[in-house]
């Protein structure tokens, strides 16, 4: 499991994202416009001048990968108390046994409670890594 | 300072969320309360059955039965292994009040006792056919539990054979008669092509005589399906018609409430019919079980027709909206109101008393619209329909409620079986 999450950690620390310039002065080319005596005369030609635009790099920030580090503890965090509550909770449904019952109801609930303060680590997670991304 | 509030929020809510106790055998179950739950207890006769719903938990032994007869006071009586979930109790007395509840036990444990059911047994219990509510129903003896419901469109009229265990059951709109066994199980249909208000059966030749609306006549059939003759009735019939037959004199009785009129057909001179004329707003007539002849609830009181034409007139001061006979002694049960006070009613003519009235319930129990007798000798039990709450009110022959049940329609026709 360890190994899982350290792996998938490193993976995103070596991907780069590039993003590629739009094409925009090609298409416009394609678009025939024919020019008459009688038609507007172009007084500002620069203003339509289109420039290529530079290469636009994304990176994920030190606090992004924070937050996605966190969102993946906690996530499976969750994942595992919810599962221990659901067991806990089957066996009281089905328990014939006054002291058993109480202690398998407690300890769904124990769980329960546990996997709701992960779930809020997840969610603290997730909102790091979106304000990791706000330039 | 929003990415701090959110996750809080969260937080917030996540930690309301709680478990519910669901599970059969906790005491904080809110809908168990940790006991045993759906008790069914239906008496017949001599026998009282219970049934109860199964609790799905590990470690269940068996069930605890607890019983008290004429009393509040409950003790265990008798126990079965957790792979059942009914009980018989064989035999029991008539007229006794019989209250149970079960309990669970595990290996560790014992459950909370469940709900406490009361029930009385008797030798009958009460077939009812409900028009409105499209059902044929047997009751137990205290009118309390229902003991099977057969659904059918339009059941108007009922009548029993004993000796062949066959239930009648007049359907009005699909025209046809329905013969049932004890158990409510259709085991024949009779095609009629006419819409049938009320049946009425010989036992002494097997014979069913059908009322019908459209062709005005009298069908007789027999009782395996097959029509086998028909009289006039001389008369247009409507939806208030009755029909009975009166076994010791041959005579049928038809009421037509819309003419004020009863009409006699006497089986034994010919079918030669005679009209009572001038009987306000005859409804439900049955024939007298001891010197022959026909009662009939009216509007004028409770009107007895022998067979000779002579009429007798009881409660005229009354409307009376039903009676049922006593067929051990012949009173004459009713129910009704008076017509100048408007208090309603309900009692019995007392045979042996020269009919003399006997009040058994008074204004404090109104709106009281049908009521069949329970036979016995004296005094009897009685079970009426209540218009409001639309209940069966169940009294014993002391005039107390002993059962209720709802909720019926106002065109009921009872039987016994």
């Amino acid at each position: 499991m360890k190994k899982h999450f350290i792996l998938s950690i490193l993976i995103i620390a070596v991907v780069r994202i590039e993003a590629q310039p739009l094409d925009l002065k090609s298409r416009l080319v394609a678009i025939p416009i024919e020019a008459k005596a009688d038609s507007l005369t172009v007084q500002h030609p620069g203003v339509l001048k289109i420039e290529p635009a530079g290469k636009h790099r994304i990176e994920i920030t030190p606090k992004g990968y924070l937050g996605f580090g966190t969102m993946i503890v906690f996530g499976v965090l969750s994942w595992y108390f919810h599962q221990e509550a659901e067991a806990a909770y089957d066996l009281y449904l089905h328990s014939g046994k006054f002291s058993e019952m109480r202690h398998y109801y407690d300890k769904s609930v124990k769980y329960d409670r546990l996997t709701g303060w992960s779930y809020a680590g997840f969610q603290v997670g997730f909102l790091i890594t979106v304000i990791s991304f706000n330039r | 300072m929003k990415f701090i509030i959110i996750p809080i929020i969260a937080l917030l809510i996540i930690s309301c969320s709680e478990r519910e106790h669901l599970n059969p055998f906790d005491p904080e179950n809110p809908d168990t309360h940790g006991a045993p739950t759906g008790l069914v207890i239906v008496s017949n006769r001599n026998r009282i059955d219970l049934s109860w719903d199964p609790m799905d938990i590990n470690g269940l032994s068996y069930y605890q039965i607890y019983r008290s007869v004429d009393s509040y006071n409950l003790s265990l009586h008798d126990s079965v292994t957790a792979n059942f979930t009914y009980w018989v109790d064989r035999p029991v007395e008539y007229d006794r009040v019989y209250r149970y509840a079960i309990r669970a036990c595990t290996v560790d444990d014992v459950s909370n006792l469940s709900d406490t059911l009361k029930i009385i047994p008797g030798p009958v219990n009460f077939i009812i056919a409900d028009f409105y509510n499209f059902s044929v129903q047997k009751l137990t003896y205290d009118g309390e539990h229902v003991l099977m419901t057969n659904y059918q469109d339009s059941p108007i009229a009922i009548e029993t054979s004993v000796t062949q265990q066959k239930i009648y059951i007049a359907d009005y709109w699909n025209e046809q008669i329905i013969i049932s066994d004890w158990n409510l199980s259709t085991i024949n249909i009779l095609a009629l092509h006419d819409r049938p208000l009320d049946i009425a059966f010989d036992p002494q030749f097997n014979r069913l005589y059908i009322l019908v609306l459209d062709k005005k006549q009298i069908l007789i059939s027999s009782t395996t399906g097959m029509i086998t003759d028909s009289l006039p009735t001389l008369t247009s019939l409507a939806f208030g018609s009755h029909l009975c037959l009166d076994p010791i004199q041959r005579n049928l009785w038809i009421s037509v409430p819309e003419r004020d009129t009863i009409f006699q057909v006497n089986l034994s001179e010919s079918n030669q019919t005679f009209i009572h004329p001038g009987i306000l707003k005859p409804r439900r007539v049955y024939a007298e079980p001891i010197d022959g002849g026909c009662w009939a609830a009216t509007g004028a009181g409770i009107v007895n027709i022998e067979n000779d034409g002579n009429t007798n007139v009881y409660l005229h001061e009354y409307f009376i909206y039903d009676i049922s006979i006593n067929s051990e002694n012949g009173d004459v049960y009713y129910t009704g109101y008076h017509k100048n006070t408007k208090e309603w009613a309900t009692g019995y003519l007392n045979r042996s008393a020269n009919f003399e009235p006997v009040l058994l319930l008074g204004n404090e129990t109104p709106y009281l619209y049908c009521i069949q007798a329970v036979p016995g000798v004296g005094q009897s039990g009685f079970l009426v329909l209540q218009g409001g709450s639309w209940n069966l009110l169940r009294f014993d022959k002391n005039g107390n409620q002993i059962g209720a049940i709802g909720q019926y329609s106002s065109r009921l026709d009872f039987e016994l079986d």
